[in-house]
C-alpha cells in the first residue's frame, strides 16, 4: 500500500512536473524552412507585426499572422511584444488602415498558423514552442507573459 | 508651357506608371477568389491584390449665427492595390455634401467629388520609401488622421486647418528607422501643385469660409521626424514647411510641434504651430491645442480641449474650449457629442455637434 502511494506521488509529481516545463518552453516565432531571415530581435519582430516593416532589403514581402483577438496565445504574445493587450491596439489600427495598410491576417488556431506560415512565403507567426514541427522554422523564443500557460497537452481554444 | 498642359503631363506619367504595373501581374484564373469582407477592414481581393473600403460620417450641428442642420459630409472610398511588395497605389475619392438637411429643407444638389489622395508608393528597402502623387501634408499629427472616425472630436482644432494646407501633390521620401525598442518615422517632401494638382486654388477651409483664401499650396517643400517610444504609446513630432500659398504673394515658412501620450485610461495630446508669414502681413501665425480624453465606463470617452490660434493672414484670433464624449461601441464605430465656447464666432463658433462615423 505504502508503495502504490509513493508510486502514485511520483508519477504526479512526474506529470506536473512534464506539464510545468512544457509551459515554460515560452511562444515559438516561426517562418517558413526557406525564409529570408535567419536571425530576428525583439523589435524587429514588434516592427513586422506593426506592419512597420513590411518587406526586407531583398524585396522579400513579410507576412506577418495573428491569431483571433480573443485566443489567449494572441493575447500573450501582443503582451510580450507590445505590452498591451490585442484590444489596445485596435486605434493603431484604425489609423494604419486610414492609410491604407491592412492588420495582419487572422487565422484560427495554431495549427491553422502552422499551416498558413509553411504555405506562405515571406510568412511570420506564433505558436507554443511545443506545436513546432517540421513543417516550420523556429526562429526565436519569446517569454510566456505571467499568467499564461501552453502545453502541448492543452486542447486548442480557438 | 501652359498650365494645363504642365497639369496633364504629371497626371498622365503617375497613368503610365500605374499602367505599366497592371500589365506586369500575372492572369488570374478567379479575379474573386478568396474575397471576403470584414467590417472597418473593407473588401478584400487577395486574387487581383486590391482592397476597396472607406469612411463616412453624419453630422448635426447647432451652432451659433448659421441653421441646425444635418448633413452626410464624408464619404469616402479607398482604393489599395499592392501588385508587388514594393509597389502599392492608394486612392481616396470623397464626395462631399452628398445631402444636407436644414431650414430650407433638403439639399442634396451640392454634390462634389474631391480626390483627397492618389499617390503611388515603392518601397526601395526597408528603411525607405518613395511616394509620388497627392498626399496629406505631413504636419502635425491630426491632419494625417484627420478622418471622423479617428479622431475624438467632430470639430477640428484651428491650428490643424490654418496653419499649413491639408495636402500636397509632389514627391516623397519617408521611412522608419528602428532604434531598438523605439523608433523614428522621417519624411521629406516638395510639391508642385500649381503644376500638378488640376483644380488648384479651389480648396476650402473645412469648418469655415475664409474669403479669398484658398487652402492650396503652390510650391512647398518641408520635412517631419516622428518619435515612438515608450512601446510606442508615446510619440513626439517637429514639423517644417517653407511654401506659397496660391492667391497669396509672398513666402511662407511654418514649424510645428506635437505630442501623445496613451496611459493606461488617459491619452493627452497636442499641437502647436508658428508661421512666419513675411513681410506683407503685420503679424505672424501662431497657435496650438491640448487635449485630454478619459475612457469613463466600456467604450464611453470623456473629451476636453482648449486651443487658441491667431491668424496674421486673416487678421482674427480666437480661443476655444470644448467638452465631448465619444462611445466607440466596436473599434470601427464613433459616436461623438460635444459643445464647444470660444472668443470669436468668426473663426469658431460656439454650439453643439454631434456626429455617427464608421470605418467601412
Amino acid at each position: 500500500m505504502r508503495i502504490a502511494l509513493h508510486s502514485l506521488c511520483v508519477g504526479l509529481l512526474l506529470v506536473v512536473l512534464q506539464a510545468h516545463a512544457r509551459a515554460d518552453d515560452g511562444l515559438a516565432v516561426i517562418v517558413p524552412p526557406g525564409h529570408v531571415l535567419t536571425t530576428l530581435d525583439a523589435p524587429t519582430l514588434a516592427a513586422i507585426f506593426r506592419r512597420k516593416l513590411r518587406v526586407t532589403a531583398d524585396g522579400q514581402a513579410l507576412v506577418p499572422v495573428n491569431l483571433r483577438l480573443t485566443n489567449p496565445l494572441r493575447t500573450a504574445f501582443s503582451l510580450t511584444v507590445f505590452g498591451l493587450e490585442p484590444a489596445a491596439m485596435e486605434t493603431y489600427w484604425n489609423e494604419r488602415y486610414f492609410h491604407g495598410v491592412q492588420p495582419p491576417p487572422v487565422v484560427s488556431s495554431a495549427e491553422a498558423m502552422l499551416r498558413f506560415v509553411a504555405a506562405t512565403d515571406g510568412a511570420i507567426g506564433y505558436v507554443p514552442a511545443c506545436r513546432v514541427d517540421p513543417r516550420v522554422r523556429q526562429l526565436m523564443t519569446l517569454p510566456l507573459p505571467a499568467g499564461f500557460s501552453f502545453g502541448c497537452d492543452t486542447p486548442e481554444r480557438p | 508651357m501652359h498650365s494645363s498642359a504642365r497639369q496633364c503631363r504629371g497626371l498622365t506619367a503617375l497613368v503610365a506608371v500605374v499602367a505599366a504595373l497592371l500589365g506586369t501581374g500575372p492572369a488570374q484564373a478567379d479575379p474573386l477568389a478568396g474575397a471576403h469582407y470584414e467590417l472597418g477592414r473593407g473588401l478584400q481581393l487577395p486574387a487581383m491584390n486590391l482592397i476597396f473600403s472607406g469612411y463616412s460620417a453624419l453630422r448635426a450641428s447647432h451652432v451659433e449665427g448659421q441653421d441646425a442642420r444635418l448633413d452626410l459630409r464624408d464619404f469616402s472610398l479607398f482604393t489599395i492595390w499592392q501588385p508587388s511588395p514594393r509597389w502599392q497605389a492608394f486612392s481616396e475619392i470623397e464626395i462631399e455634401n452628398l445631402f444636407v438637411v436644414d431650414g430650407r429643407g433638403l439639399n442634396a444638389s451640392d454634390i462634389e467629388i474631391a480626390v483627397e489622395r492618389l499617390y503611388l508608393d515603392y518601397a526601395v528597402k526597408d528603411t525607405l520609401t518613395l511616394r509620388a502623387g497627392r498626399y496629406l501634408t505631413p504636419f502635425g499629427r491630426w491632419n494625417q488622421v484627420h478622418a471622423d472616425p479617428l479622431v475624438w472630436t467632430v470639430s477640428r482644432p484651428l491650428v490643424t486647418q490654418l496653419a499649413i494646407p491639408d495636402h500636397g501633390t509632389g514627391a516623397a521620401l519617408m521611412g522608419t528607422l528602428n532604434l531598438g525598442a523605439d523608433s523614428l518615422d522621417y519624411t521629406l517632401y516638395a510639391d508642385d501643385s500649381v503644376d500638378f494638382d488640376p483644380v488648384n486654388g479651389d480648396a476650402d477651409f473645412e469648418d469655415f469660409n475664409a474669403a479669398g483664401l484658398s487652402n492650396d499650396f503652390r510650391r512647398a517643400g518641408g520635412a517631419q521626424l516622428r518619435y515612438h517610444f515608450f512601446g510606442e504609446r508615446a510619440e513626439l513630432a517637429a514639423s517644417y514647411a517653407s511654401y506659397e500659398f496660391t492667391g497669396i504673394a509672398g513666402h511662407l515658412q511654418a514649424a510645428g510641434l506635437d505630442g501623445l501620450l496613451r496611459w493606461h485610461r488617459l491619452e493627452l495630446s497636442g499641437e502647436f504651430a508658428w508661421r512666419d508669414n513675411g513681410r506683407r502681413f503685420e503679424h505672424n501665425d501662431w497657435g496650438g491645442f491640448t487635449q485630454a480624453v478619459v475612457r469613463l465606463v466600456g467604450q464611453l470617452h470623456g473629451i476636453g480641449r482648449l486651443e487658441h490660434y491667431r491668424s496674421g493672414i486673416l487678421e482674427r484670433e480666437a480661443s476655444r474650449a470644448t467638452l465631448g464624449l465619444s462611445w466607440r461601441p466596436l473599434p470601427p464605430l464613433n459616436f461623438k457629442l460635444e459643445y464647444s465656447a470660444s472668443t470669436a464666432r468668426q473663426l469658431a463658433p460656439d454650439g453643439v455637434q454631434m456626429s455617427f462615423s464608421m470605418l467601412f
